[in-house]
């Protein structure tokens, strides 16, 4: 039986315009205990089941001393005393270079090691882990999965009763959802400054994240204009926000500045997170991002410019970029030029997504470029280190790339003269050897 | 923890796979059993199990360990009953968490492996033209296991609740469409050839059954229908003309080795130098090799600059290493010609090497002596050894000349990158010149032999 007709519609325009109007009046928090109810304890169940799975997939950092900074500043900004026993706040962080960081209902704060690299120092930290906290202290979690399941449950119902206009009702429903965690969102910003200046820490670092947060290195992020669609507050409208709230503040952490009451924590935080950095350079690499890696590394070569590690970083990641401009051009930007590499992505293998590009006129320049940055960096990681097997095996795998056969066979045999016995890339050095040596070989046998 | 996307997305998914209880698609080279991975080690499996509410979704968490453990053993057991070796301790996570080294070559291949994953699900039936790899990233994981092949697990569950099915019920008795939920396990699995990073095989197959109830052995009936028509690991299946087609054009994929023997890279360095310092001699080469990075106008030290000019001697023979024997080299280069005696009188003595490299070709007299070149540990440094019977003065980097005796030899030190050895008599008579590439820690043997 379908269901048409005047009365349906209007019914489904008014339960679609109630639904949309509903994150107007702005969601809040609870800050006070709040009982579970059986679909709670589920997801207080649930999360203590993602921490084991976690530790068991290998998902999180088990030491180290990035860990112990978390923990150290994780503590500082916690509640001493939770509201419910199900809050139990601990402090882990989850190897991944995608610069995230979440809260589970039941007390466990995550930052990812990709946000991690990209922080300056403490107090940035402590914004982003108060932020995390208040979305436990408020029991954001239970009060967002409540709300969903009640407006699923009445999308649902309509559905049944509205047939073929339920796609109006869907539409209302998500907007309604994401309406609603964005509150969430915003009140966490907000309340997590107090947090942070009672922790010690000085909340004006906090806006800085939300510019790292927005980052788009590969031109690759496709943001609304409006926050209307989005879960989260837009990152311009977060910076303005706390910005705005630290401005009426300013009087009270001036006085706090000077009595010593805040701090940055710059100290020993860039070399806490320095394997991270390097490691989430790697990763972005491995998934052939590597203006994102580009960035990495072009921040830690500021830090530590004696570093070779950080030279080949560097060299590797001008070298990936290929035919790629460093920084995207505006070309590049679009929503459309955007959607367009997504798909290429989903379509192509990276391999065929490198011979289109190289195949490019536009590609040229870059390409020389690139391949000219790529071949000082690891001139000057050598410079730094005489032997260093990662910039021998960059510049070999440059030279390839270039057609310089000997030089690529030279610094091949380099590596091997130096890498110590038993490396993983011993066999992958030696097939590059006897390949270059065939073509060698085989480019003498022509001549006449 | 909940998403209602996902779980739709899921379900949309396994709806459209249902019709299709299983699949299988193989590389030529695999199903020709030509390079066919023997020693698979399993990459610790992704299982995901989701309740799906009729107004939100719950994700299985403990149940997921269970699918995970089930389905490594079963699929270990299912190859290990094929004849194949199965390794499921190598890349466990235990195994990785105790080295660092090994879990950052894993989580590069892993990384690589899902991207792909995510192109071959587009279009499997290419794997038949090698179209999907990972390139060089499986051989030093290859290298570190000793596995010739890895196999990738991913396994989604969708529970609907009654809820979600006595909906499924009522919308169809309503409007005649959709359907009522059950409960459905999929699973994917693609092993790549450790050696040339092809995939080899991709495998996926649905299952049903109470998977919440025994997620076990559900996770492993589901390895049993995707590897159902996996081959044993001695058959051949035969090609169909096209994939015959598609095997010849893959059939020159660059594949390395999980090991060499010390021998071996001795004899590959030594192979190596003999056909550069061929290549060398090759005055057409080494103008292609100077375009090519006039093109790029590098910074640092040049190392190519320098073979501009021309190397007159015979082509050097790369001798045995000291410390390891060198088993026979490849075929060598076809040999230079003889150079023709002189008729032109020589040039008068000079002390100026710069002078001397840069004379026209035609000013110069044939190369009197040809130049043995070996690359050692060291330096950089070149040790040029005089084995003539005759006393040569031999200028480095266009430096003073220095005069060595017969059977003496001199060390000279220098920095890494291409540097020219000028090598002349007496008289001021050029006898042989070269350009050599010293890596940073690299001690060029040269020693100077008579022509003949």
């Amino acid at each position: 039986m379908m269901t048409q007709g005047l009365p349906h519609r209007l019914l489904a325009a008014a339960v679609a315009a109630l639904l949309v109007a509903a994150p107007l009046s702005a969601a809040e928090g609870c800050y006070q205990p709040v009982p579970l109810r059986p679909k709670d304890a589920e997801l207080i169940r649930v999360s203590g089941e993602l921490e084991d799975q976690f530790v068991r997939r290998g998902d999180v950092l088990t030491s180290g001393p990035a860990l112990d900074l978390v923990r150290r500043v994780g503590a500082r900004v916690a509640p001493a005393h939770p509201v419910d026993d199900y809050q139990r706040f601990r402090f882990g962080v989850i190897d991944s270079p995608v610069p995230n960081a979440f809260a589970l209902p039941d007390g466990q704060v995550y930052v990812h090691s990709g946000l991690l690299a990209i922080l300056e120092n403490e107090a940035q930290l402590a914004g982003v882990l108060a932020h995390e906290c208040m979305h436990v202290e408020g029991h954001h979690g239970i009060l967002g999965a409540r709300d969903a399941r009640r407006k699923v449950g009445g999308m649902v119902a309509l559905s049944i009763a509205l047939g073929q206009w339920a796609s109006l009702v869907n539409i209302a429903l998500v907007h309604a959802i994401i309406g609603y965690t964005r509150d969430l969102e915003q009140e966490a910003d907000l309340r997590a400054i107090d947090r942070v200046v009672e922790a010690g820490y000085d909340p004006r670092e906090m806006p800085g994240v939300f510019a790292l947060l927005d980052l788009d290195p590969e031109g690759e992020s496709v943001r609304p204009k409006t926050a209307t669609w989005s879960d989260h507050p837009l990152s311009e409208q977060r910076s303005q926000y706390t910005t705005q709230v630290l401005d009426g503040m300013a009087a009270r952490l001036e006085s706090l500045e000077k009595e010593g009451k805040l701090e940055t924590g710059d100290a020993g935080f860039a070399d806490a997170v320095l394997p991270l950095a390097r490691r989430a350079a790697r990763q972005y690499l491995a998934a052939d991002r590597p203006r994102t890696a580009l960035v990495l590394a072009q921040r830690l070569v500021e830090k530590h410019p004696d570093d070779p590690a950080d030279q080949v970083l560097l060299g590797d990641a001008f070298r990936q970029l290929d035919a790629r401009p460093a920084v995207p051009p505006d070309t590049e930007m679009t929503k459309r030029a955007k959607r367009a590499k997504q798909k290429e992505r989903a379509t192509k293998t990276a391999s065929e997504r490198a011979m289109q590009r190289l195949g490019a006129e536009t590609g040229k320049a870059p390409l020389e470029q690139n391949r000219a940055h790529a071949r000082a960096a690891y001139e000057e990681a050598l410079r730094l280190q005489s032997v260093h097997p990662g910039a021998l095996e960059g510049l070999a795998r440059l030279s390839e790339a270039e057609g310089l056969l000997v030089e690529a066979g030279h610094y091949w045999s380099s590596w091997l003269e130096s890498a110590p016995p038993g490396d993983p890339l011993t066999p992958t050095a030696v097939q590059h050897l006897k390949d270059i040596t065939r073509e060698l070989n085989a480019k003498q046998q022509v001549k006449p | 923890v909940i998403s209602v996307r996902r779980a739709v997305l899921a379900m949309l998914l396994l709806a459209s796979a249902a019709s299709v209880a299983a699949r299988s698609w193989e590389s030529p080279a695999f199903a020709a059993n030509e390079r066919r991975p023997k020693r698979i080690a399993i990459l610790a499996p992704r299982a995901e199990m989701v309740l799906a509410r009729v107004n939100d979704a719950v994700p299985f968490v403990k149940e997921t360990a269970l699918i995970e453990d089930a389905v490594r053993a079963e699929a270990a057991s299912v190859l290990r009953g094929l004849g194949y070796e199965p390794d499921v301790e190598s890349l466990a996570t235990a195994r990785l968490s105790a080295d660092p080294e090994l879990k950052d070559l894993v989580t590069k291949l892993e990384i690589e492996l899902g991207q792909l994953a995510d192109v071959a699900s587009q279009d499997p039936r290419d794997i038949r033209a090698g179209r999907f790899t990972v390139g060089e990233t499986a051989a030093p994981v290859a290298a570190r296991t000793g596995a010739d092949g890895f196999l990738w697990l991913e396994s989604q569950s969708i529970v609907p609740s009654k809820g979600q099915r006595a909906l499924g019920t009522v919308m169809l008795a309503l409007f005649g469409s959709g359907g009522v939920p059950t409960n459905q396990t999929s699973i994917v699995a693609l092993l790549v050839d450790g050696h040339t990073g092809e995939l080899a095989r991709v495998s996926s197959a649905v299952v049903a059954g109470a998977v919440l109830k025994e997620p076990g052995p559900i996770g492993a009936k589901a390895v049993r229908s995707a590897f159902q028509d996996w081959p044993s690991s001695t058959t051949v299946r035969k090609l169909t003309r096209r994939q015959q087609r598609a095997h010849a054009a893959s059939s020159e994929v660059a594949s390395t080795p999980a090991a060499v023997a010390e021998d071996e890279e001795a004899s590959a360095r030594a192979a190596f130098e003999k056909a550069a310092a061929a290549a060398a001699a090759a005055p057409a080469d080494d103008a292609e090799r100077v375009e090519g990075r006039d093109d790029f106008a590098p910074a640092g030290p040049g190392l190519a600059a320098d073979a501009a000019s021309p190397v007159e001697t015979a082509a050097p023979v790369a001798t045995p290493p000291r410390e390891a024997p060198v088993p026979e080299p490849p075929p060598p280069p076809v040999p230079a010609p003889a150079p023709a005696p002189s008729l032109a009188p020589p040039p008068p003595r000079s002390d100026d090497a710069k002078a001397s490299w840069d004379l026209p070709e035609s000013s110069r007299p044939a190369p009197s002596a040809k130049l043995a070149m070996q690359m050692l540990p060291g330096g950089p440094a070149l040790v040029v050894r005089n084995s003539t019977r005759e006393p040569l003065r031999v200028s480095v980097e266009l430096g003073a000349f220095a005069t060595i005796a017969p059977d003496a030899e001199q060390r000279f030190e220098a920095s890494s990158g291409s540097r020219r050895v000028l090598v002349v008599r007496e008289d001021g008579a050029e006898a042989a010149r070269v350009s050599v590439l010293l890596g940073p820690a690299s001690l060029a043997s040269v020693e100077i032999l008579p022509a003949r």
